[in-house]
């Protein structure tokens, strides 16, 4: 943790757009060996196809995505290497994993995918399984017989099947309980300490991001609008949209309820992308917010903030420019 | 169609709860889903029912609106706003709809694809009020611009697919609400939708319940919605009460260590620093196929005697809450 390594995976003002829709507008980020990248924001707001970006399985419309420093070329044989140092997680454990493979071929598939012939495959699945938890789970059981979390732990074997250098992880608790919740972030965490592994974790709950994210990038109608260490953001977060989100997370008793008052103004889909995306919604909008773009700027030690009028905070505390690494700072 | 039940309409009558469940046993096939489940939700009040997945939370709320599968076996009561209602045929029931609002989790399953939302909202007006198609639109569009649907004309031409999740909720809301019913029955309404969309949705909830005078009963399984939402709480497990009580009560004081559980799970994920690991609790969610003797939560609770693998406990008041549980939190003797 302390000795992050090379970046694994850089944007470097990377833009995607779907016909005439912006889904990701200049995003940039080093995501370094051994580090764990939060991503959040609503849905529509770009999270997944910054997933999918990294993943090749979408083209950026402009800006090179790095894999290593290298930048990804799309052509099928590149892509299928790079893939094979990325392992995968999605939301829902009972759309992703085929109910009539028995759970030992679904984790050992990327293997026959990757024709990895080192070793045993039977071997390489029971261990894997092994290491998320399920030591015991018979090969030839199926999927139905496992409960939600355990078919996350599958889901999690099959991505690290390969041991790859990358974990993308979209929403992988969401569809989850809360006690399942805290069982698959725990692994991740254990996960971490285990291994050099780099992992990307998309999440709408900013508590399950503090506790797995290193650095954390907070997403708006496609734009990176916060960026910066975990702690500072959630301690002293300074866009109002991300004050905006800490703001919506529920009470934790009947005398400390935060949702009271007026809700939030609806605003179309179509968001108008000349000035600041925030402006529909932002309790502090100006002028030059609606007319000119705020770019992503430093407010303090590693905290970028794309507003003209970042909100104050006391200083955030023990934080040195040098005491962490620079991963997921923009360009 | 029959008349409906011969009945006074008790609506407004402060006496009479709009939702009262009594000894409810629900089975599926050979497996007990619910067992003696008590309730009642107030008029102007949310009761939360909160629990994991299989702990029979969805199925009260299915039951309590008479939309369980037909292959479902029910015993016990249900009063809709004091009319039992749990031997009705269909036909009578429909009757009495007008009365229930029902919010599912899956907005987009709930609603039919190849209809407009003005066409889907209108409907409710047309068939339980017998409005024209011109009027039924307009009434629809009032109802829209209620749970703050911006531009309603605009939005009645669409279809589901274009909405996005929350504001499908919000029109699944709208479609509940039409008919002024005495009961909203919500059944995860905010699963799976992001924390903003879902803080929009319980504040709708919250200025609904005051506006409407409405009772309301709300699915979750998650303790935060619970403390923003809930003036009285029934915690679920394995297809039972195993503590209910008003919110404070239970968040002040949990006697259940079930209950105590996920309230140190809740407080941990808001308070625990960054790196650490989550509370936890122990052991797997109890499963209906193979249950259990004694206390169904035993076999992951800390303070779990013999009694407990032996004797299942039933519902005892204790300080202005219920537990069912043989050695409660805070009754020790010191």
């Amino acid at each position: 943790m302390d000795d992050a390594g090379e970046p694994i995976i850089s944007f470097r003002g990377v833009t995607k757009h779907f016909g005439a829709r912006v889904a990701v507008e200049d995003a940039s980020f080093d995501l370094l060996e051994g580090m764990t990248l939060g991503l959040v924001g609503e849905s529509g707001s770009g999270k997944s196809t910054c997933v999918r970006l990294a993943v090749g399985l979408e083209r950026p419309t402009e800006g090179p995505i790095l894999w290593r420093g290298a930048p990804y070329r799309h052509s099928r044989r590149r892509l299928k290497a790079i893939r094979r140092q990325i392992g995968m997680v999605f939301q829902d454990p009972y759309d992703s994993l085929d109910p009539r493979v028995p759970i030992g071929k679904i984790v050992a598939e990327p293997l026959r995918i990757h024709h990895v012939r080192s070793g045993d495959v039977v071997e390489q699945a029971r261990a894997t399984l092994a290491a998320v938890g399920l030591p015991d789970a018979p090969l030839d059981s199926y999927p139905a017989r496992y409960s939600g979390g355990g078919r996350q732990r599958i889901a999690i074997a099959r991505a690290l099947v390969l041991e790859p250098e990358l974990l993308l992880c979209d929403e992988p608790t969401a569809s989850l309980d809360v006690s399942v919740q805290a069982q698959i972030v725990n692994l991740l965490l254990e996960l971490k300490t285990r291994s050099r592994i780099s992992t990307v974790f998309v999440s709408h709950d900013l508590d399950l991001v503090h506790r797995v994210a290193d650095h954390t990038v907070v997403m708006y109608a496609g734009r990176f609008v916060e960026v910066g260490p975990t702690d500072q953001i959630r301690g002293h977060p300074r866009h109002p949209y991300t004050l905006a989100l800490l703001s919506a997370v529920p009470g934790d008793h009947p005398q400390r309820r935060k949702l009271g008052g007026a809700p939030w103004p609806q605003v179309s889909e179509d968001v108008d992308r000349t000035g600041c995306v925030f402006v529909a919604r932002c309790p502090g909008v100006q002028d030059v917010c609606r007319t000119t773009r705020p770019p992503l700027e430093e407010v303090s030690a590693g905290s970028r903030v794309a507003c003209f009028f970042p909100l104050e905070g006391e200083p955030p505390e023990a934080v040195r420019p040098d005491s962490f690494p620079a991963s997921a700072q923009p360009e | 169609m029959r008349p409906a039940p011969a009945l006074e309409d008790p609506r407004g009558d402060p006496r009479i709860p709009p939702l009262a469940v009594e000894d409810l046993q629900v089975w599926y096939g050979d497996l007990q889903a619910l067992s003696d489940v008590t309730f009642e939700v107030q008029p102007g009040k949310v009761l939360a029912l909160i629990g994991e997945t299989g702990s029979g939370k969805s199925t009260a709320a299915l039951a309590a609106a008479r939309l369980l599968p037909p292959k479902s076996r029910i015993e016990g009561h249900i009063f809709l706003d004091g009319v039992d209602i749990t031997t009705m045929t269909r036909e009578e029931v429909r009757v009495l709809r007008p009365r229930l609002g029902f919010v599912s989790q899956d907005a987009m399953a709930a609603l039919n694809p190849v209809l407009s939302v003005g066409t889907q909202v209108a409907e409710m007006f047309e068939v339980h009020l017998g409005s024209s198609k011109s009027e039924a639109l307009q009434q629809a569009i009032q109802i829209l611009r209620k749970v703050q649907i911006p531009d309603p004309p605009a939005v009645v031409k669409l279809y589901p697919h274009q909405l996005s999740g929350g504001m499908r909720q919000r029109v699944m809301i709208a479609i509940a609400l039409a008919l002024g019913p005495r009961l909203l029955i919500a059944d995860e309404p905010t699963t799976g939708l992001d924390v903003s969309v879902q803080a929009e949705i319980l504040r709708l909830a919250i200025a609904l319940r005051d506006e409407s005078g409405a009772g309301v009963l709300w699915i979750t399984h998650d303790m935060g919605v619970v403390a923003e939402l809930a003036d009285a709480v029934a915690v679920m497990y394995a297809g039972r009460i195993v503590e209910d009580g008003p919110a404070e009560v239970l968040f002040d004081v949990p006697r259940h260590p079930y209950t105590e559980a996920l309230l140190r799970t809740l407080y941990d994920l808001r308070t625990g620093s960054r790196g650490e690991r989550l509370y936890q609790i122990a052991g797997q969610p109890p499963s209906l196929q193979s249950p259990i003797p004694g206390c169904p939560f035993h076999p992951r609770c800390p303070r779990a005697k013999e009694l407990c693998e032996q004797m299942e406990p039933s519902l005892e008041a204790m300080g202005g809450s219920r537990a069912a549980c043989h050695f409660p939190l805070g009754t020790e003797v010191t």
